[in-house]
């Protein structure tokens, strides 16, 4: 065994100094409290522009839609008169909420489902970015 | 458990998960303890550094190339950390003196240790090691017990390669010069 050798053994017999049992929680402690200053910022799963896609989708859909339903003269009240009795009346639940927005803003329930659409995305964009962060 | 590469736990602290960094404290600990305590050989001071260390890291970790492994690029913060307060401490750099020590005094000194039972080894070996400068101290040690290369070394020091094995070679003479001494004193003692 040379002198290099007989170093490396007696160093390595040497007993190394261990930290406190609580070292890891201490740094940890800290690894979070410093997380807590600058905590991770999560980007929106459609942004500014999807939703303005969005939008500007729904518009000319229920746009065209509402371009379909006027030329082809079809109302809800006209198709309830029409179909067969054993058929389930959908003007029962149609004709309400159309009187409701007739009434109020004179839109028709498409636009409605187009808006209540957009809120549950909406709805679940952020239900989905605060489950990701927990 | 399956065990998951440094990088793996790297990548999950970048996306936002910073309790996979646990896993790298783990693992880390008690080498950055032991490099911290041979720089600064007083346990507090070990530990804060320790710590302050593994929160630099922390806040770093996006600048972490994966070029380089975890344990060198950790090892360079942890080295850098405890050379800043001990030169902090001491106020001053300590110079390499000339070395009086011959071949044929390595190899009787040598011979001497050789003969000591284990535990009056360690002792010795131990108030050796407190004599030598904590830097050069720690390249010995990183080099002989936690079986650093020369590169690893030398990139965790930022010295050269030449310099690191210049260093080493130095500090094993000098070691080997205080234990004379320990050596001699001791015999002196006990006549």
């Amino acid at each position: 065994m040379n002198q290099r050798d007989h170093l490396k053994y007696w160093i390595k017999e040497l007993p190394q100094e261990q930290p406190s049992p609580d070292f890891s929680i201490k740094v940890m402690e800290r690894v979070m409290t410093e997380w807590s200053h600058n905590p991770t910022k999560y980007q929106p799963i459609i942004n500014r522009k999807g939703w303005f896609l969005i939008a500007l989708i729904t518009l000319i859909s229920t746009a065209l839609l509402l371009f379909l339903h006027n030329s082809a003269s079809i109302g809800l009240e006209l198709v309830g008169k029409t179909k067969n009795s054993y058929v389930i009346d959908a003007t029962k639940f149609f004709t309400p909420i159309n009187h409701l927005f007739t009434s109020l803003t004179k839109i028709s329930p498409t636009v409605a489902i187009g808006i209540f659409a957009i809120l549950a995305l909406w709805f679940l964009d952020q239900l989905f970015s605060k489950t990701v962060r927990r | 458990m399956e065990k998951k590469t440094d990088e793996y736990y790297i990548r999950e602290v970048l996306r936002g998960d910073s309790g996979s960094f646990s896993r790298l404290v783990e693992k880390y600990t008690n080498l950055a303890f032991s490099l911290s305590m041979k720089l600064l050989n007083q346990r507090e001071d070990a530990e804060e550094a320790a710590q302050d260390a593994f929160i630099k890291a922390y806040n770093s970790l996006g600048s972490f190339k994966n070029g380089s492994t975890f344990k060198t690029w950790f090892f360079r913060i942890v080295y850098n950390t405890a050379i800043s307060r001990l030169r902090a401490r001491r106020g001053r750099e300590v110079s390499i003196t000339d070395l009086k020590i011959t071949e044929w005094d390595i190899q009787s000194t040598e011979n001497t240790i050789d003969k000591l039972n284990g535990d009056e080894r360690q002792r010795y070996l131990r108030i050796g090691l407190e004599r030598l400068d904590p830097e050069e101290k720690a390249l010995l040690e990183m080099y002989y017990y936690d079986d650093f290369s020369m590169e690893e070394i030398s990139s965790i020091t930022s010295l050269t390669v030449s310099n690191v094995k210049v260093k080493i070679h130095r500090t094993r003479r000098r070691l080997l010069e205080e234990l004379r001494y320990i050596l001699k004193d001791e015999l002196l003692t006990i006549l």
